[in-house]
């Protein structure tokens, strides 16, 4: 498996919002607000409609590892930072 | 330059790149069987790289900027003027020879975060580069694109899919009638419209959660695949929806299941969002598209991006899925097929809504577009038979069969170029303001629904750029000017769900605990969406589709 090069570090919160409406991929997502702009959250390898391990870190501070694809931050591994 | 049926454009100092030079040489050897497979079927074939000099040479101006979706398109429309051939082959992924990124009319940054439609419908018309997708009303050409596999890498996929492509063999109509098929549980009223209006027959639809993701080779066994599922960017797999409990989306379709259990020259047609999205696989394996491609499918037509439908009904993503697979059931090429597809999308209703165009622009074929899975009817072979390729090359004419294809093409070269200056459109901005009495009725509208506030896009229908003097019903009735498409986003909330409801609606009992675990019930917080969009028609609304109900 290959390692992705484009592997950033990024801090931001954690929301919960609704994504996509009215498309066939509607639902309830997981963002990542960083300075960046906001994505969608997706842990690598996960399910990206609806992750109950997402759901724990709404509301909180991360400092996440991952890559931006489109609209997505993919996180590779990620650390709890403050907030809530 | 006559005599070339089918041209295969490709970057290939950017192949080279990405494959180093000995596996270029490798595709190389497998696209020369290609043309070798090609002229036994009576198909000229002619690689040609847009990048070199050499192959451009009395063509036109070549590729020097790999990225740059201009200067591909320039010099794929130079080489089709020069050629026009009767099947264009893309060659790469987009990281060779460019998706062209089309504006996405209904882009908004909540509703839909497609800023961009990447798209291959500008290859497929004669209209000049634009990145506005109503410039490409009109497609004209036969393509298909074989790609690679993005990033790094991927060679031995790449001349695995031109060595299939090789080997193909047409096969009667009735082994087509097996088929696979597998939905979202919510969305399987269209889904089952949608197989009985191709096989007569909605029986044997897979339902998401109840059945799959592992797939016996049995049930993978059907020759032709129609997905109507979820999926998502940069993902290998698709998913389910439970119609009563919207957050049970459990992976309906997989990317690695795939490996040895399909049939050889299955064709797909998948309604998912990204479903033909070509990504580099890392960690995430390789897209469901490219696993098909690489276990032997003929063909994929897909969507680069967020696609719609109704749950019930058959629109936009069912509707241009449907009509690209009853035209290869009906002896296309999978290419011709794609462009009769496009251009009956685009005629039916005589004009185009801000949701038809993306739909129209996303959804493009992977795989040789000159495939010809499903052979002629026995009527038509025992008619070319009685014509023999002998007999005709004595009298220095073209083989019948290639007669035959030179007619169909001048025909849809005719038909595509009538259509993309007959067909009224919206734009691709909004680019109206409804009246306050309007307003007041959409609002209603909103509310009879149960919407919350959401957001509203409004786009006029502009008329074509050669109105036809032969108008049908629905043209005389929508006058340009006089007719808005009115978008109205919101959600609105289920009802509470209990573990009676699931019951009810015959949710397993095993799945019912998993659920429980997943979103513990009652949990009236759930909420769903829907885009209804309105029709006005001077000054009143006349149709109102919803699009999508979760």
């Amino acid at each position: 498996m290959k390692k992705d090069k484009r592997t950033k570090q990024y801090i931001g919160d954690v929301v919960e919002r609704r994504f996509a409406r009215g498309s066939k991929s509607e639902r309830d997502a997981v963002m990542f607000s960083t300075r960046y702009g906001d994505f969608v959250l997706r842990r690598e390898g996960g399910h990206p409609l609806f992750d109950p391990e997402l759901k724990k870190l709404v509301g909180k501070r991360i400092r996440a590892w991952g890559i931006r694809h489109r609209h997505v931050f993919i996180m590779t591994r990620w650390e709890e930072i403050g907030g809530g | 330059m006559a005599n070339v049926h089918k041209v295969i454009v490709t970057n290939l100092a950017t192949l080279k790149r990405k494959h180093g030079a000995n596996g270029l040489k490798r595709i190389q050897t497998a696209v020369n069987k290609l043309i070798k497979a090609d002229a036994r079927r009576g198909i000229s074939t002619e690689l040609i790289g847009i990048d070199r000099a050499a192959d451009m040479k009395g063509i036109g101006k070549r590729v020097t900027k790999t990225k740059d979706p201009r200067q591909a398109k320039r010099a794929i429309d130079a080489v089709c003027d020069a050629h026009a051939p009767h099947y264009l082959v893309i060659l790469g992924a987009p990281d060779v020879i460019p998706h062209v990124p089309l504006k996405n009319p209904v882009y908004d940054g909540d509703v839909d975060v497609d800023r961009e439609v990447e798209s291959d419908l500008p290859y497929a018309c004669d209209a000049k580069y634009g990145r506005d997708i109503v410039d490409f009303l009109g497609p004209t050409r036969v393509v298909g694109r074989i790609p690679d596999v993005l990033g790094q890498g991927g060679t031995a996929h790449l001349v695995s899919v031109l060595n299939n492509a090789a080997k193909w063999t047409s096969k009667p109509r009735s082994v087509f009638e097996r088929h696979f098929c597998v939905t979202a549980e919510a969305w399987k009223g269209s889904t089952r419209r949608s197989i009985r209006k191709l096989f007569g027959t909605q029986a044997g639809v897979k339902m998401s959660p109840y059945e799959g993701p592992r797939w016996s080779k049995t049930e993978l066994g059907g020759k032709v695949h129609f997905i109507n599922c979820h999926g998502d960017t940069r993902v290998s797999k698709f998913y389910g929806e439970n119609e009563v409990a919207p957050w049970d989306t459990p992976i309906a379709h997989l990317s690695t299941h795939l490996g040895g259990r399909i049939p050889r020259a299955a064709i797909v047609a998948a309604e998912c969002c990204y479903g033909a999205e070509l990504y580099e696989p890392t960690a995430e394996p390789m897209g469901i598209c490219q696993r098909y491609l690489g276990e032997g499918a003929s063909g994929f037509f897909g969507s680069t991006n967020i696609a719609y439908g109704p749950a019930q009904e058959n629109e936009y993503a069912d509707v241009l899925c449907g009509y690209f697979v009853r035209a290869v059931l009906d002896g296309a090429s999978l290419g011709r097929a794609a462009l009769l597809a496009r251009q009956k999308y685009i005629s039916r209703g005589g004009h185009m809504g801000p949701h038809d165009l993306k739909t129209l622009a996303q959804f493009i074929l992977l795989g040789d577009p000159s495939i010809h899975p499903v052979e002629l009817e026995p009527k038509k072979r025992a008619k070319a038979k009685r014509r023999p390729v002998a007999k005709a090359r004595r009298r220095g004419a073209a083989p019948p069969m290639l007669q035959a294809r030179s007619k169909r093409r001048t025909y849809l070269r005719g038909r595509g170029r009538q259509i993309g200056v007959t067909t009224a459109s919206v734009s691709s901005k909004m680019d109206v303001r409804p009246t306050a009495k309007l307003r007041k009725d959409l609002e209603q509208l909103r509310q009879s629904r149960g919407l919350s506030a959401g957001k509203l896009m409004s786009f006029r229908l502009h008329g074509p750029a050669k109105p036809t003097k032969r108008k049908s019903a629905s043209a005389k009735r929508l006058k340009a000017g006089k007719t808005a498409f009115h978008i109205i986003v919101g959600t609105s909330k289920l009802k509470p769900i209990s573990a009676q409801d699931l019951a009810k609606a015959k949710v397993p009992r095993r799945r019912r605990a998993a659920l429980a675990k997943a979103a513990p019930l009652p949990r009236p917080q759930v909420k769903t969406g829907k885009v209804l969009v309105a029709r006005e028609v001077n000054g009143k609304i006349d149709r109102i589709v919803e699009i999508h109900r979760h």
